[in-house]
């Protein structure tokens, strides 16, 4: 049901640019999308509603594009990740410029929420594919398939950071004192 | 069957599953798209060409024009001045108005 709801009100955007239709579909997917970024960008809210906000701007840039393959979701999610990871190569180039003179003039303002520490400290000794595997898989129940769509790689490569995702993530975890 | 390993990440991620409020999050996102294009656009041009060419056809121009002029000429000078100025500015106000609408 929901995937059709999805299919009516794209075709509402596609057909008559209704803007109401646009209106339910990022209120309900900007939960789940910000939730997303947020434990990506390890707790920073207004870097997270920043990305989620190009998100949704993007979506409706490109509304034709999506030809209803893939539920929107998960067509909503791979540019999400894009604009993820255009993110993380911008902030690499930042990070070959002169250090001192970046922090100088643009402080870091990265902080871990007090009550997702231990989320964030999980997640931190993951690599980024395997993040962002991960949260796809756990935190918002994507399936290995759509999560191979999401991020654009063969379904072997996801099962395989899934894989050491969450041999990472256990160790750490029963490390911590978590399922005893 | 569910490892111990797949529990114990899922009971560790369906703690952290937690919703966000919108708080203006949409209205943010809606405020920053693109203008709406109107599809209706065309109408009053092509209504207006619309009533000039059966004008054209259907009246004597040069008479109506002679009907214009005589009109005019009983009108004092500064009624025809206001007159002018008057209707840039109505037109000019009416633009503005449906423009604020549009945002």
């Amino acid at each position: 049901m929901s995937k059709a709801e999805d299919l009516l009100w794209v075709s509402r955007v596609v057909l008559t640019d209704d803007r109401s239709a646009f209106d339910h579909l990022v209120r309900k997917y900007q939960s789940p999308v910000r939730r997303f970024f947020l434990n990506l960008t390890m707790g920073d809210g207004s870097l997270s509603d920043d990305l989620a906000q190009e998100t949704f701007i993007k979506a409706y840039l490109h509304i034709r594009s999506f030809k209803g393959v893939s539920s929107f979701s998960t067509w909503l999610y791979r540019i999400a990740y894009n604009i993820f990871y255009d993110s993380v190569r911008a902030q690499k180039r930042y990070e070959q410029l002169n250090m001192a003179e970046i922090d100088k003039s643009y402080p870091l303002d990265i902080h871990f929420s007090e009550e997702k520490s231990d989320i964030y400290t999980a997640l931190q000794y993951l690599r980024n594919e395997e993040r962002v595997a991960i949260l796809l898989a756990f935190m918002e129940d994507k399936t290995q398939k759509e999560i191979a769509k999401i991020m654009n790689l063969p379904l072997g490569t996801v099962k395989t950071h899934i894989l050491k995702g969450k041999e990472k993530l256990s160790t750490f975890l029963t490390k911590q004192g978590y399922g005893k | 069957m569910e490892s111990k390993e797949e529990q114990l990440l899922n009971e560790f991620f369906d703690n952290a599953k937690t919703a966000i409020e919108d708080k203006d999050f949409t209205e943010k996102v809606l405020r920053q798209l693109p203008r709406k294009k109107s599809n209706t656009a065309w109408i009053v041009p092509a209504f207006t060409l619309l009533g000039l060419v059966l004008t054209a056809l259907l009246i004597d121009v040069q008479w109506m024009i002679r009907q214009l002029f005589d009109v005019l000429s009983a009108i004092p000078l500064t009624g025809l001045i206001g007159g002018f100025m008057t209707f840039p500015l109505l037109v000019l106000l009416a633009y503005f108005l449906s423009e604020r609408r549009d945002l």
